[in-house]
């Protein structure tokens, strides 16, 4: 009974989730053409109707966060039930949250994140101002942009990983050596994404900032800049992922040190518990990053007229 | 006083499976267009009438002084001018108030200032009740009113308009070409105006000059002879009626050499 609910709620949500798409698309579209006060006529007009005041509700409303998380309980419990019942190499997450609390405690893990976040900073933020640099110049110049795109492709072909036998002879096993592996790492994926963003810019506002006699500078901050943010922080997305691979592929295979060293150790002295420990602690850092990420993207890109609204 | 003097353009093109190609867009065009006159131009596509527009406010490049606007030669776009898009070209993150503001920003207007006069210009165009809204909020009309606003802000002596109201409904489109011509009677600026629906530059025009193409050339000034201020009612007189046909005729021609040249 239970289950045929639940079942029944899932088809639900998910026709309502189509029907919810274009509930805002029309709302907005209807508001504007009524010329309404922004924001709170569509958004009182796209809420669902009966998604309150209908009484008790037996179960939680299915929302895509809850749907989330659900899948996580559920994976985890999954994984638990099977490292108990198993002869496998794989421990169950208990075991992991233990030697976790263990690490923290000892402060193992907490030196081996100041370490590598070293490298993590100064490596992207290095790229990220190169990138900057980069992307607006092959944004910007279809001359350069075409004697550059020869090189450009062969270097997004080669793989990251096969440059650290270069980075050690040229740089050094230091931090220098790994801040070069991070910046390698990310630092084209971001100006690619820049470049892409400069060159979505709309010809004709560029015409207008022309035509209205806009100094250079002006057009830069007040056309450029804004118009390119989609790309700008599609790109900064993106370098962030490659900059924690980075961090940690450096750290593996160039010097052990930091998150990677313990990744590395844990392995050859097979305690796995304390290895997934490191690679949770690690993916959490990379979740919360990008979660700040993506708030920042939705403080800059708040002028976009918000059709969805995933809550992802 | 806007000069058109003799005034042919090409463009080369490069690429394709011929390298390069020369486009012959206008050819040896004469107009003049006096102060504080309307004048609508209408032709075919391909007939270059926005790059004649383009040219006149200085962002196609003209040689020599083929086009002077009160008798300086145009190399470029100056203050005395200003351009109503097609496509509004506004920013979609500023709101109305600081889109129209934005060429103000462009010449130093202290903010103060720039506020006053932006919300000004908004008024007669009767936006002052969206200020504070996004491109995206407003509909494609009220939209283009803040492209007019934002061109009127600058106090421009002559108002270059690219078929300011050719990405708008009917209705809507009435709507706006009557207050164009309200904030003109006002304000007087001279007011070239590109078009393709007969019926617009006939009721909006003093003078209404027809293009042929390929290359651009003017087939006929049509002076219109209809009384201001025109409202519905001149949609509806013979004379109104008897324009647009002459107009219609004109451009038919034009377009039955056009077919001609494609089927050949």
């Amino acid at each position: 009974m239970a289950a045929r609910l639940w079942a029944a709620r899932l088809t639900r949500s998910r026709q309502r989730f189509w029907s919810h798409l274009e509930e805002r698309a029309l709302a907005q579209r209807t508001a504007t053409d009524l010329g309404l006060e922004r924001a709170n006529g569509t958004h009182a007009a796209s809420r669902h109707p009966e998604g309150r005041g209908n009484g008790r509700r037996p179960f939680p409303r299915l929302t895509s966060y809850r749907v989330s998380a659900l899948s996580v309980g559920l994976g985890l419990v999954a994984w638990e039930l099977y490292a108990r019942n198993t002869e496998t190499f794989v421990p169950p997450f208990t075991d992991v949250i233990v030697a976790w609390v263990r690490m923290m405690g000892s402060g193992e893990l907490l030196a081996a994140l100041a370490v590598s976040s070293q490298a993590f900073v100064l490596g992207l933020g290095l790229a990220v101002i190169v990138a900057v640099a980069l992307g607006l110049i092959l944004g910007l110049s279809d001359t350069i942009d075409h004697a550059a795109a020869p090189f450009v492709s062969a270097l997004v072909a080669l793989p990251s990983v096969a440059y650290i036998p270069i980075i050690m002879l040229w740089i050094g096993f230091g931090l220098e050596g790994r801040i070069a592996v991070v910046f390698e790492f990310c630092v084209l994926v971001m100006a690619l994404n820049f470049r892409a963003g400069v060159r979505s810019v709309d010809p004709d506002l560029l015409e207008m900032a022309r035509a209205f006699r806009l100094t250079r500078w002006q057009t830069f901050r007040s056309v450029l800049i804004p118009g390119s943010m989609t790309g700008i922080m599609a790109g900064l997305r993106l370098g962030l992922g490659r900059a924690i691979k980075g961090t940690v592929t450096a750290e593996v295979l160039l010097v052990l040190v930091g998150l990677g060293g313990l990744v590395k150790h844990y392995g050859n002295t097979f305690r796995i518990d304390s290895l997934l420990a490191v690679v949770g602690t690690i993916v959490l850092i990379a979740l919360v990053l990008t979660s700040l990420l993506m708030r920042l993207d939705r403080r800059v890109n708040r002028w976009r007229p918000r059709v969805q609204d995933t809550g992802a | 006083m806007i000069t058109v003097d003799g005034l042919s353009k090409w463009f080369v093109r490069e690429g394709g499976r011929d390298g390069v190609s020369v486009l012959h867009v206008l050819d040896n065009i004469d107009l003049t267009i006096k102060d504080h006159e309307f004048v609508c131009i209408i032709g075919p596509s391909g007939c270059g009438k926005t790059t004649m527009l383009k040219m006149i406010d200085g962002l196609v490049p003209v040689e020599g002084d083929a086009i002077r606007v009160d008798d300086v030669p145009v190399h470029g776009p100056g203050p005395d001018r200003a351009m109503v898009f097609q496509n509004f070209a506004l920013l979609p993150w500023r709101d109305a108030i600081s889109n129209v503001e934005l060429p103000l920003e462009a010449r130093r207007v202290p903010p103060a200032e720039r506020a006053d006069r932006a919300r000004e210009a908004l008024r007669l165009v009767g936006l002052n009740k969206f200020e504070r809204h996004l491109p995206h909020e407003l509909s494609g009309g009220m939209q283009q009113r803040v492209g007019l606003a934002r061109a009127l802000a600058t106090q421009p002596r002559h108002l270059l308009m690219d078929e300011p109201f050719g990405a708008l409904d009917e209705q809507t489109r009435r709507i706006l070409q009557d207050d164009l011509i309200r904030v003109w009677e006002q304000l007087r600026q001279t007011v070239v105006f590109v078009t393709h629906s007969m019926d617009e530059a006939v009721y909006l025009a003093d003078r209404v000059v027809i293009m042929s193409p390929r290359p651009g050339r003017i087939a006929e000034i049509v002076p219109i002879d209809l009384e201001r201020p025109r409202d519905d009612l001149t949609r509806r007189s013979p004379r109104f009626i008897q324009l647009v046909e002459h107009v219609w005729e004109r451009l038919r021609e034009l377009n039955v050499v056009d077919a001609v040249e494609v089927a050949g």
